[in-house]
């Protein structure tokens, strides 16, 4: 059976939703093609648009980086600030139940967040409960945080967070570990964030969590508590109660992956897309013979008939680009150009060119995608979030910001397109 | 100022079995090295404690060697072997078609084969099988079809990190004094003697005078350079070997294929994973500064390719390289020059007193060894008979506890268990305790290897370890499929703690172990290693903000 739509969204992650968000505002009817969570769901769950070292506005640090040759703010022109406010207005608007916290315009600045390693991460929205933790306003006051230990090797982590909090938070705040003894059992230390979130969830743990808490916090005269997770459901409910039983405030630590906060996220996204009236069609999309989409899933293969496509599927996380053993760049689902660094094809490594000889970069050959035009439009699909290239997170701290902003525009886009294509008659979408 | 009978430079493989050998006979021993045990050519070899049938033609007695040291090697470490057997497959030009050439190509393996069984029994491998075809694949159908059949042949593999670890253990545990990370800046000479070194600790910088009466130059592809410290040359032929990861267990057998010029390269599992190798090239270059092309890659890929396709299928994890300190010979190509040894007393050179092992091989590490301290013993008027065949390495001792067992008991993963008991042996029993009284430590850093805390924090109270790159060699950590992405942070947490390291010193920990491995995934980013490489990349840089290093732009 045919799939007909005005928007069709291929990538059902953050830049994706955002995309489907967006064209459904503007008045689409849209379907959501979704493989599997892809890198969103293992991201931070931070919302990141730019950040700069002398903490200039969100908007600011956007700019300079619009500045980077090929980068996918530079398209955007006039619009990158606008679009940064219009990004983080329809997050907050759609993923309410994440309670999302930080920036409301471009022109605010970043929060910085206590990152795994004990470093500060700049990030404009974070779930509230991480969001609160800004290093900035702790940092401001007298303060020993408690980095709280529960189980796993989080135990032993928890240490390089408090040393790395207390050079933070010098000279007047400090961070010391605070040891629950919640999980007891030999076999607790084998538990992962995610499985101690899952127990979180259960409400009868919670009073023995804040009980644990409340004899080691004291031990360790905390005056704040650093939890490495609030539970995998309703962090701003446990952080409340936890609060509430220990007089002080608690906060969330950021996730490595697999991250507790990039699955609510992702959750967080898959809601808001079914809530917002999309429809979302779980399969596999490709180029079918006569060049139009098809969904594959199983035995079924369904034709897209759509006014305007977009392609949101990732990098070589999300599966959006591939990098054949012959070291060709392809983009996996029209074929499209890609490229890293003005190259098609990434041979004859090593390369200093594409990577760099240490591991903190930079890494131009990570950094593949295709390359819109200012419309975010390549051949006939609208392309956004890391399937674009020219934008390299791990260097920028623009990576899940970057991902919602070109989602909103190319959505936006897509939504006028597939209407102009509506208003000319019934269209196929061929990627050229 | 210390005195020693004698100063060993080099922890490689023959560092490490001559300062062992030295101080079990008694000698007042120093073992000194630059990096860290096996952080050289030892560490970047195939893992094979192989019995030399490639030079049963022109060196018979380095195959002897090997083969009876190999034996030798199982009684004092069984724990650390695991048998590889491996296939030969005859391929004909056009698949099912064999010509006369073939035929007489596998006739001639199976003499050749027939020949190396005389020597099997020293190392307990088992004799030659010759395979048709049918049986071929019925062991390994992923080989392409059409072979004249096969000739199979017995080898082991070892952990070569913790062979040279163990060796040092044990030279400690007699006595000697052991330092890594510690370099010799010049030697000290009395008229023409060479009586010592001055080494300098690269962790602190400071530097001593050591005193010894003789001074053994074990520096592998560094000898030149160490001989050079007394004005003496010594010529070796250096050749540069890489060898390729893979994600998988590829094989079930090492697998002997053609590269495209009719050299012999290996597939063979290892651990958790396969190695492809190996290329043998002369180098020219810098042995500090050694990087792997994508044409070595390539080569290696296409020479198994050619025997077993879907290794296209594998993810190439990373590639790596080390040089070969061969005995130097002009004229012969890479793969002909002789891998037996030489023992050079530097008296003759006009420097009475130090000594250079270069060449050889791992598998005949301890004769070797033997052999250099026979010559030093007879100089220093030491008597004591060699007893490293017999004595066991720490953790060979006794059979090591039954994983499952230790599983049960101690609550640790099975997995876990199980490579502990591979790595650790009879010690594994120690490892378990140390859970028992530090729970914490139960926790499993990195389930790619299987490494728990308790081994990380055993490594660097027992073993020497003072890195993260050290513990990578100790076991295995980071070695695995994510190569670091999981347990760089949590490996560099414990290292904070156990050694009271400031924050800065934590993430250049860190920072160091994610540089070494990025610098053998560098050459092979394709595929998935590119998705790998994201993932890496956005756990320590975009998530853990590593790239900031600290700063507080807030202020």
């Amino acid at each position: 059976m045919a799939v007909t739509a005005d928007v069709v969204v291929i990538g059902g992650g953050l830049s994706g939703t955002c995309a489907a968000l967006a064209a459904r505002e503007a008045g689409a009817d849209v379907v959501l093609v979704s493989r599997a969570p892809g890198a969103t769901a293992i991201s931070s769950g931070a919302l990141d648009f730019a950040s700069s070292d002398d903490d200039a506005s969100i908007g600011e640090a956007a700019r300079r980086l619009a500045r980077l040759p090929g980068h996918p703010y530079g398209l955007l022109g006039e619009a990158l600030v606008p679009a940064i406010d219009e990004a983080i207005a329809l997050l907050r608007r759609h993923l309410g139940s994440l309670a999302l916290a930080g920036a409301r315009f471009a022109a605010d600045r970043n929060v910085w967040l206590a990152s795994p390693l004990g470093l500060a991460k700049p990030a404009a929205l974070a779930q509230a409960p991480i969001a609160a933790g800004d290093l900035r306003n702790l940092g401001a006051r007298e303060a020993r945080i408690g980095v709280v230990a529960l189980a796993g090797t989080q135990v032993v982590e928890a240490r390089l967070v408090a040393l790395g909090l207390t050079r933070a938070l010098a000279p007047l705040g400090e961070a010391v570990v605070v040891a629950s003894d919640l999980y007891r059992q030999r076999g607790d230390a084998l538990r992962t964030l995610p499985e101690i979130a899952r127990d979180l969830d259960q409400p009868g743990r919670r009073a023995a969590l804040a009980e644990s808490l409340g004899r080691a916090a004291a031990q360790a005269h905390a005056t704040h508590l650093l939890m490495p997770t609030l539970g995998m459901e309703d962090p701003v409910a446990v952080r409340a109660e936890l609060e509430r039983a220990l007089h002080m405030p608690v906060f969330e630590l950021l996730g490595a992956p697999p991250s507790v906060p990039g699955l609510r996220l992702q959750r967080a996204l898959e809601a808001a897309a079914a809530k917002a009236g999309i429809r979302t069609v779980h399969g596999i999309a490709e180029r079918g013979a006569g060049s139009d989409v098809q969904i594959v899933r199983g035995v079924e293969c369904n034709p897209v008939r759509a006014g305007a496509v977009v392609l949101a599927t990732g990098r070589f996380l999300g599966g959006g680009i591939r990098c054949e053993p012959d070291g060709r760049l392809r983009e996996t689902v029209f074929d499209l150009k890609a490229s890293a660094a003005g190259r098609t094809v990434l041979a004859a490594l090593p390369n200093e060119q594409l990577f760099a000889e240490r591991a903190s970069g930079p890494h131009p050959g990570l950094a593949a995608g295709i390359h819109p035009d200012s419309d975010l439009r390549a051949g006939n699909v609208f392309a956004c979030g890391a399937v674009l290239g020219g934008f390299d997170p791990a260097r920028e701290e623009g990576g899940l910001g970057a991902c919602a902003l070109t989602g909103v525009v190319a959505g936006r886009n897509a939504a006028r397109s597939a209407g102009r294509a509506a208003a000319s008659g019934p269209a196929l979408a061929v990627p050229a | 100022m210390r005195s020693y009978d004698l100063l060993v430079i080099g922890g490689g493989v023959n560092g490490t079995g001559i300062a062992r050998d030295a101080a079990m006979r008694g000698l007042r021993t120093m073992l000194v090295e630059k990096k860290d045990f096996a952080a050289g050519s030892s560490g970047a070899n195939s893992g094979m404690i192989h019995g030399g049938i490639r030079y049963l033609m022109d060196d018979p007695q380095v195959t002897r060697l090997a083969c009876l040291d190999s034996g030798y090697i199982q009684r004092i470490a069984p724990h650390l072997l695991f048998r590889i057997p491996f296939l030969y497959p005859v391929q004909p030009d056009r698949p099912g078609e064999p010509s006369l050439k073939d035929r007489a190509l596998l006739y001639g393996a199976d003499c050749y084969f027939d020949a190396y069984d005389r020597y099997q029994p020293l190392k307990n491998g088992k004799p030659h099988t010759r395979l048709t075809d049918e049986e071929l694949h019925d062991l390994e159908p992923g080989i392409v079809e059409g072979t004249l059949g096969a000739v199979t042949m017995d080898e082991y593999g070892i952990d070569p990190f913790r062979l040279c670890t163990l060796n040092a253990r044990s030279a400690a545990a007699h006595g000697a004094t052991v330092r890594n990370h510690t370099e010799v800046r010049r030697l000290l000479r009395d008229g023409a003697a060479v009586v010592g070194a001055e080494i300098r600790d690269l962790r602190s910088g400071q530097t001593e005078e050591v005193h010894a009466r003789c001074v053994f130059n074990a520096g592998g592809p560094w000898a030149p350079k160490i001989a050079a410290l007394a004005g003496v040359e010594v010529k070796i032929r250096p050749g540069k070997g890489v060898h390729v990861t893979l994600d998988r267990r590829l094989s079930n057998y090492g697998i002997i294929c053609k590269a495209v010029d009719g050299r012999d390269v290996f597939v063979m599992p290892h651990e958790d994973s396969s190695i492809i190798g190996t290329t043998d090239d002369d180098f020219y270059g810098d042995v500090d500064e050694l990087h792997v092309s994508a044409d070595e890659v390539e080569y290696l890929l296409q020479a198994v390719e050619h025997t077993f396709p879907s290794v296209r299928k594998a993810r190439v994890l990373r590639a790596w390289a080390g040089v070969r300190p061969t005995v130097f010979k002009y004229g012969p190509l890479e793969d002909a020059l002789s891998r037996d040894h030489a023992i050079l007393d530097h008296e003759k050179d006009g420097a009475p007193g130090l000594f250079t092992i270069i060449g050889g091989k791992l598998a005949s590490f301890r004769a070797m060894a033997e052999e250099a301290v026979d010559g030093v013993a007879r100089k220093l008027g030491n008597g004591a008979a060699c007893t490293t065949h017999r004595e066991p390495l720490p953790g060979g001792e006794a059979p090591p506890p039954e994983a499952e067992q230790m599983s049960r008991q101690h609550a640790v993963p099975a997995f876990a268990a199980a490579r502990i008991a591979y790595r650790h042996g009879a010690e594994a029993e120690r490892l378990m305790g140390l859970m028992e009284d530090e729970p914490q430590l139960r926790a499993v850093p990195c389930s790619c290897e299987g490494v728990t805390f308790a081994e990380l924090a055993f490594c660097l109270r027992e073993e020497f370890a003072d890195s993260l790159a050290d513990l990578r060699r100790r076991c295995r950590l980071a070695m695995g499929i994510c190569q670091g992405t999981r347990c760089a942070g949590p490996a560099a947490a414990l290292i904070a703690g156990e050694r009271q390291l400031t924050f800065d010193a934590a993430l250049s920990e860190l920072n160091s172990l994610l540089d070494e491995r990025w610098k053998g995934n560098r050459a092979v980013l394709t595929g998935d290693g590119l998705a790998q490489a994201e993932l890496a990349q956005g756990a320590y840089y975009t998530t853990g903000a590593l790239g900031r290093g600290g700063g507080t732009p807030w202020r």
